[in-house]
């Protein structure tokens, strides 16, 4: 005769048919003597049903309208992101023909530091103020435009990656 | 086409049709909100998470094989962002939320032990039974054998039998 702990472990097995015929046997004849375990294997008959019957909260009406205005504003914010690529493409390839590879950029690192060596003796009253060439100042134009595009960009991007709550 | 294959709709969807993924979606929508309510027993997060279900649904269409059934699939990603989402989350309140719920639910003693169960153990009862997924696709959305699922079913069933007669 099986024991009340053992046959209790196979209840859900029994109610789904999964038992091997000599075990079901025996389980059947512990439940027709124990009132207990009978009662156990009523509940476990019964919770598939019950878990199937389980309500559905009402949906909230704004669901539907969230979740396509989030997707909405993240193909709009994808889309910004490609636009504001166009003028740091822009922007990088005049940094890069002004830059002009390697021999200009050690070019452009010892007028840097002229530059700055002619500024220095002229705060310091040494001489006049030096006349820096035109291209330069749109070299430093270009990088501060590119600094606020790139951050537009970092932003846009930011935006778009899905909130998640705290 | 509201009674189009997912399959399709999921196809039309990943090539930027927004209104075959909105059919996509009604068609989930009541069993997704009602898995991710008992799941957080919460409804504002229970909105959070379908909505983000749903996000992650569309984000992550371009990696369903359409020769596969959607389902599975589908609930395998539910079950993953419900996991993640739980996660992230504070302790699930004790007290069900009834907050604009209206009537107090029918069986709430089922709904209160099903909340206590584990989440390893809850996540398949709610597969099978209330988003009525078949044994196979329980099996393929928990990456488990059909074999393991069944009786990963079981066992949740047994320890929630336990939990109701712990109330009574």
């Amino acid at each position: 005769m099986m024991r009340c702990a053992e046959v209790r472990r196979r209840l859900e097995e029994l109610a789904d048919g999964d038992l091997d015929r000599a075990t079901q046997a025996a389980v059947r004849a512990h439940l027709r003597s124990c009132q207990a375990c009978s009662a156990a294997y009523e509940d476990a008959v019964s919770l598939p049903a019950r878990l199937r019957a389980l309500a559905s909260p009402a949906l909230p009406p704004s669901l539907i309208p969230t979740v396509m205005s989030r997707l909405a504003s993240g193909r709009r914010l994808g889309r910004l992101g490609w636009v504001l690529l166009a003028p740091e493409a822009l922007l990088v390839g005049f940094i890069i023909w002004y830059v002009s590879g390697p021999a200009g950029l050690a070019d452009l690192a010892a007028s840097t530091a002229g530059d700055v060596s002619r500024y220095l003796a002229w705060t310091s009253g040494l001489s006049d103020a030096p006349v820096t060439a035109a291209t330069d100042g749109l070299l430093t134009l270009a990088l501060a435009v590119l600094t606020l595009v790139s951050a537009a960009h970092l932003a846009v991007l930011a935006r778009s990656v899905p909130r998640r709550p705290a | 086409v509201s009674e189009a294959d997912p399959r399709e709709l999921a196809r039309l969807a990943t090539g930027g049709d927004l209104e075959a993924f909105e059919l996509l979606i009604r068609r989930f929508e009541r069993r997704v909100y009602g898995f991710s309510y008992h799941q957080l027993r919460d409804y504002s997060e229970a909105q959070d998470l379908t909505q983000e279900i749903f996000v992650r649904l569309y984000q992550q269409l371009d990696r369903f094989d359409s020769s596969r059934p959607f389902e599975p699939w589908f609930w395998r990603l539910a079950a993953n962002a419900a996991i993640n989402y739980r996660r992230r989350r504070v302790p699930i309140p004790k007290e069900i939320d009834t907050e604009d719920a209206g009537p107090p639910p029918p069986d709430a003693d089922l709904l209160e032990a099903l909340g206590e169960l584990d989440p390893a153990y809850r996540l398949p009862l709610l597969l099978h039974y209330y988003a009525d997924l078949p044994m196979e696709h329980v099996a393929a959305a928990l990456r488990l054998s059909v074999n393991g699922a069944k009786s990963r079913l079981h066992r949740a069933r047994a320890l929630l039998r336990r939990l109701l007669e712990e109330t009574r």
